[in-house]
Formats: C-alpha cells, structure tokens, sequence
C-alpha cells in the first residue's frame, strides 16, 4: 500500500504543457479519480506514476520516497490501459502470469496467485484462450488480473470501462469498486466520464488544461463547484450558466440578464456579490432545480417555453426568459405546449454564483448549507 | 456450373415472379464472371505450364527432335548427380552446398540486421532517424546491377572475392532496405500500449523487446527470411561476377557453364540441372507461402 504525493509536478511534450504544475496528495488505499475531457494531461500523469513518463520538473513521491528516476519495474504498479493492452501471442494464463514470470517468482507460487486472482474475477474457465479469443469484457477483467496479480501498491486504470458496451459498463463499475475496496489497493482511475468517476471515486480531481481545477468528493463536487468550468463539467444536463449584471434596488440584490431578465436575491447575498463589486456575475443553477410554477413568486422569472425534450423518465423543458435560455428538468410527461408563458423558480439556496471574470464561485452564505447538501 | 437456373432448367413460358429472375440472373453473372476469370488465369498460366513441361519431358528424354520435341525415356541427363559432365566440372553436392550456404548466411544476415534496426526505427527517437528512412527507401530503388564493378573493388580490398561470404554479404546488403521497411511495418503495428504494459509489469526494455514484441512480429521475420532465402538461392549475376574459384562455385555458376560450354549446348543436361536448381526453391515456397501471404496483410489480430 502506498500513498502518493505531486509535488508540482510539471510534465512538457516539446512546448505541450500537458501537465501544469500540479500538486495533489492520493490517500493510502483510497479510490482517486482523475476526471477531465480528452486532452487534459490524465493519461500523462498516470504514465508518470507508471514509470514511463519522467515528469519535466516536480516530484511524485511513493510514501515518503521521490520517484521520479525509479523505472517502471523498480515500483509496484498495476496498470490497465484503454485498449486493456493484452500480449496476443499468450493465453489469458500466460498473460496473467507474465508480471511474477518476469520476476522469476517460484512455479507454484504463480500458479496459485494466478488461478486466486482469475477465479476473483470469474475468468478461470478462460485461461487457455488467447486474447482474440475474448469478448471486450472478458479482455477487460484479463487486464485487470494482470495488474492485481502482483498485489501492487498502486493499481492505475486509464478509461477502463470506455471500451464496454453500456450495460456491462454498470455492472464493471461496481464490480471494479467492489474489488479495490476488499483489496484496499490505492487506486488511481483515469476517465473522462462524469458519472464513472461521480459513482466509483472517493475523491475527484477535476481537470482542465494540465490543471487540477478542484479536488472533492463527488457530492462536493457536484453541490458547491470551486469554478465556471468544474459547474458547467460537472452535472447532466449541464447546469444553466446566466451571465447577468448586478445591481441593487431596495436593499436587495438584483441581477440583469438583459432584455427584461431580472433576479432578485434575498438581502444576505449582498456578501456574497460584493467579491465581484463592478463585475459581471454568472448565476448558476441546476436544470434539477428549476421549478415550473404557474403564477408569479418571489424567485420566479417569466418566460416562454421554447422546446421541450421527454428523456424518459423526466422531461427537460427549455426556456427561453429575456435574452436568457434556462432548461429546467421535471419529472415525468409534461404537457407544455411550445411557446407557452410559464414562470420559473429559481430557489436561493441552489443558486451558485461566479465571478464572470475570474471565473471563481463566490463565497457561500450559510443558509446554501443544509437543504443543498441533500444530492438527488 | 452444372446446376442450371430455374431459367434455363425447361421451363422457359413459366412466369417468374420478380425476385425468382433476379436470382438467376445474378446466378448468371457469377457463374459468367467465373469462367472469364479461370479462362484469363488458364491463357495467362500457359507459357509458364508450357515452359515448365518442355524442361521437365526434356530432362528424361535422350534426344530432341528438330531441336524441340522430345524423344525417348532416359535418365541419361540426371548422370550428372553421380558423376561430373566432364572434369571440369567441380562436385556437384559442394556446388549444392556452397548455393545453400549462400542462401543461409543472407538470411541470417538480413534478418539478423533488420530485426533489430527496425525495432530502433520504429520505437526509438534518435538523431537522423527520418534522414536514416529516407535513405532506405532510396537505397531500396536503387538498381543493384549499377553497383556491381564497384562492390567488385571492395570485395577485393576486403579479400572476399571468390568466397561465398563476400557474396551473400553483398546481396544481404541489397535486400537489407527492403528488409528494414517491413520490418518496421511489423514493429508499428504493435501498439505502444502494449510495450508499456509490458515494461509496467516488471520487464526490461530488452525483455519487453524479447518477450513481447519479437512474437508478434515473426510472420515479419518468417517472410523476409523465406525472401532472402529464395534470392540468395537464386543468385546469379553477383556469383558468376565476383566467383571464379571452382571451389566457391553455387549452382548458378554451374548451370552458366553448361550454358556457355564450347561443344554444342547440351539441353537435356541443361534441363536437368535446371530443375535440380529450383526444386528446392519451389518446394520450399509450397509450404511457406501462407507466411508470405501475410506481408500484405500485415501485422497480427490481437489485444489492441
Ligand atoms: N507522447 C506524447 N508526445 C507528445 N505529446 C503528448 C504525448 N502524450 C500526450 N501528449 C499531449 O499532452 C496532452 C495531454 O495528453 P493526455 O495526457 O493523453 O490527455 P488525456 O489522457 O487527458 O486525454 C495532449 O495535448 C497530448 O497531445
Ligand atoms: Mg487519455
């Protein structure tokens, strides 16, 4: 078991930055998810930790030792790529055992951890195929044995699941969960895939641009995100992102989203926006969290229904209110005609508010506390 | 072919529905497009049948009539197996056996030379490694043929003119370009993936090259050494241009003797050599050629 450290780490393709200055601290035996959209610099920090890539600059330490010029075979990691990366000359056997075989570990030994691990992941009636042989999933748990067989002290997945068809995607999910928990392996999972990473991980490391853009548990992140883009990354449908201008009338906080588009805000989120005195703001709200009222409120905003989408259990209705387009979800078939005038509310305690030119959330109030924290 | 459509079977005012005439109209065209094809490989093929029959029947006959046509059984032109057509030929199995070491040590050679350098062109980043494939290429199109009187005067500065060494040195020289490029094919099929599993599981770069990627790409290796070998076997204007010494000859030499002989050109002995020198060379590509079909192909099925 081990625990891992970035100590700005920094890792240049050429004047590709693919990853920028990093630090990050991965718990002893803990899930850690790297989550991000294609390019971001997630595969270039696991092949770091592999071994394979040297970082250009930092450290990454192993416990309290810097590994930067150990080579691969000198740490204890598993790996299991994308493309699951199976020898094709060797049988699923062979495969499994190559990491103790390269290792001289004695005959029996092998066979034994070999037969454990593969009966672990129910391919032990595989074992004398070759990998052509296999469907992707099976192809998927042989990549996975291979990397446990050695009990690493770091397992590595980089988009495990992206080549599984949807169904069998779920079950591994829990499946992959289920195994690192028994074996209390510190497990880094490389994806691009929000709900991958929102159900499998303890923590998530957003990322953007070789950047980590906010680390938190999955709750957090999806209840309080730090920026713009971990608000706009994070959530399904996308959060409904407004940029609006502030201002103040009767005590109260009003935001301007232009052409007839006005949020008023209770009083005690003055705090809150004065962090962006003179800037634009962006008020952020989840489609899960707008109601569709029938008459005027004190959070409400008028609009005009503009489309409507049935996703199967719920309906996501977009709106279109002033210059502004809001998609509110709502449960079940609702019968909304196109063009129809509806009102919106927008509860204050769901509303996240960014700097719009930073780009930072603004700081919370307390009332955002108890009543957000419940994630659907 | 035998099987007639329902068109042609004698029932011609029968009214077919539309989907029966299609069929058998597409029958039609198959069993048309076949015939051409075979007819086109049969016409195609008969110089070749044709040549090799007159070289097989003439081998076993005593005399030619008109110069041509065969005449009489006899094993009389195969005498050469046992004894020398005259005492100026040299022992045949020595021939026989300086051809196959010449075909041997250029395979070895090419594949000993390319296995290893394609790996490097295809996986490693080095300095002057696009200049280094350009150059093969070139090299490749370059007609060996304008090199002869040159790589005459490095054999002899070298001392291997008259040796067998010197010339299968020479020829793995030519096919080495050729060699390379497919080779390196092979290796960049391989996916990265794979080798750095490889090297995550525990091995070395050496064993990762060893174990790993060295199996997949024997069907590589399997074809260019069946390549080398048949050329090298084959040889002709490289052994009779730098080989004199009656010790060093290989069979090319051989058969250019009879060829070139003083007396009247003995055809039967011609023939006969003549098959004894591609036999070996035509057996062995009867049962390698699944290997060779895989060049185009390319690579292996597998993990990625
Ligand atoms: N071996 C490499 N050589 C050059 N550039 C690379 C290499 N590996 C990755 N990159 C670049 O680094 C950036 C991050 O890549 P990567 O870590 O693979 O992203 P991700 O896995 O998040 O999709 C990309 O811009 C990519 O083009
Ligand atoms: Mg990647």
């Amino acid at each position: 078991m081990a625990e891992i450290r970035f100590k700005n780490l920094t890792k240049k393709f050429g004047s590709v930055v693919a990853v920028d200055n990093i630090d990050l601290h991965i718990r002893d035996g803990e899930l850690l998810a790297l989550l991000g959209p294609s390019g971001c610099g997630k595969t270039t920090c696991l092949l770091m930790l592999a071994g394979i890539y040297k970082p250009t600059s930092g450290e990454i330490y192993f416990d309290d030792v810097v590994v930067n010029d150990v080579p691969p075979k000198g740490r204890s990691v598993g790996l299991v790529f994308q493309s699951y990366a199976l020898y094709p000359h060797m049988t699923v056997y062979e495969n499994i055992a190559f990491p103790l075989r390269i290792r001289r570990r004695p005959k029996d030994e092998i066979d034994r951890r070999v037969r454990e691990v593969a009966k672990m992941a129910q391919i032990d009636e595989l074992l004398d195929r070759k990998p052509s042989q296999l469907s992707g999933g099976q192809q998927q748990r042989v990549a996975l044995c291979r990397a446990l067989v050695r009990e690493p002290d770091l397992l590595l997945l980089d988009e495990p699941l992206s080549n599984l068809d949807a169904r069998l995607r779920i079950e591994t999910r829990s499946e992959i969960k289920r195994l690192q928990a028994e074996l209390g392996i510190t497990t880094v999972l490389v994806t691009h895939d929000q709900i991958e990473a929102m159900t499998m991980a303890e923590r998530v490391a957003v990322m953007r641009k070789g950047k980590i853009e906010q680390l938190s548990t999955p709750a957090e992140l999806y209840r309080r995100p730090e920026n713009l883009f971990v608000a706009s990354f994070i959530g399904d449908p996308p959060m409904n992102l407004l940029r609006t201008q502030q201002s103040v009338e009767n005590g109260r906080p009003r935001l301007n989203g232009g052409d007839g588009f006005v949020f008023s805000l209770p009083a005690e989120f003055e705090q809150s926006l004065a962090a962006a005195t003179g800037r634009d703001v962006v008020l952020g709200i989840r489609p899960e969290h707008v109601k569709i009222v029938g008459r005027p409120g004190e959070h409400a905003v008028r609009g005009e229904v503009f489309m409507t989408e049935l996703l199967g259990r719920d309906t996501l209705v977009d709106v279109r209110s002033g210059d502004q387009s809001i998609r509110a979800l709502v449960p079940g078939d609702v019968p909304l005609e196109i063009g129809e005038n509806v009102w919106l509310e927008l509860q204050p305690q769901y509303v996240h508010l960014f700097d719009a030119g930073t780009e930072a959330r603004l700081p919370d109030l307390d009332l955002a506390g108890s009543e957000a924290a419940a994630v659907p | 072919m035998a099987q007639t459509t329902p068109a042609a079977a004698g029932r011609p005012r029968q009214k077919f529905t539309i989907s029966e005439r299609l069929v058998a109209r597409e029958r039609r065209r198959k069993v048309l497009a076949h015939v051409l094809v075979y007819a086109f490989l049969v016409v195609t093929a008969l110089p070749l049948i044709f040549g090799y029959g007159w070289l097989v029947l003439n081998s076993f006959s005593e005399t030619l009539a008109f110069g041509v046509l065969p005449e009489k059984l006899s094993l009389k032109n195969w005498r050469f197996l046992v004894e020398p057509p005259s005492r100026f030929y040299p022992d045949l199995w020595r021939t026989t056996w300086n051809t196959a070491l010449l075909a041997i040590g250029m395979t070895v050679t090419v594949v000993a030379v390319s296995t290893p350098t394609a790996y490097a062109l295809s996986r490693l980043k080095f300095a002057g490694r696009n200049a280094f494939l350009a150059l093969t290429l070139v090299l490749h199109a370059f007609p060996g043929i304008t090199l002869l009187i040159s790589t005459y005067y490095v054999l002899r500065a070298l001392n291997l003119l008259n040796s067998i060494t010197g010339v299968f040195l020479v020829k793995a020289a030519l096919m080495l370009p050729l060699a390379i490029w497919v080779m390196k094919g092979f290796y960049d099929n391989i996916s990265w993936d794979v080798e750095m599993s490889a090297l995550v599981d525990g091995a070395t770069r050496f064993q990762t090259w060893y174990k790993v990627m060295l199996p997949q790409v024997m069907p590589g290796i399997a074809s260019i050494s069946i390549f080398s070998f048949i050329y090298g076997w084959s040889e002709y204007i490289y052994v009779i241009t730098f080989i004199q010494d009656k010790e060093s000859w290989t069979l090319a030499s051989y058969i250019n003797t009879i060829v070139g002989d003083f007396r009247a050109l003995d055809y039967g002995l011609l023939s006969a050599t003549a098959l004894f020198y591609i036999a070996p060379v035509l057996l062995f590509f009867i049962f390698t050629q699944k290997y060779l079909m895989r060049v185009t192909i390319g690579g292996t099925k597998g993990g990625s």
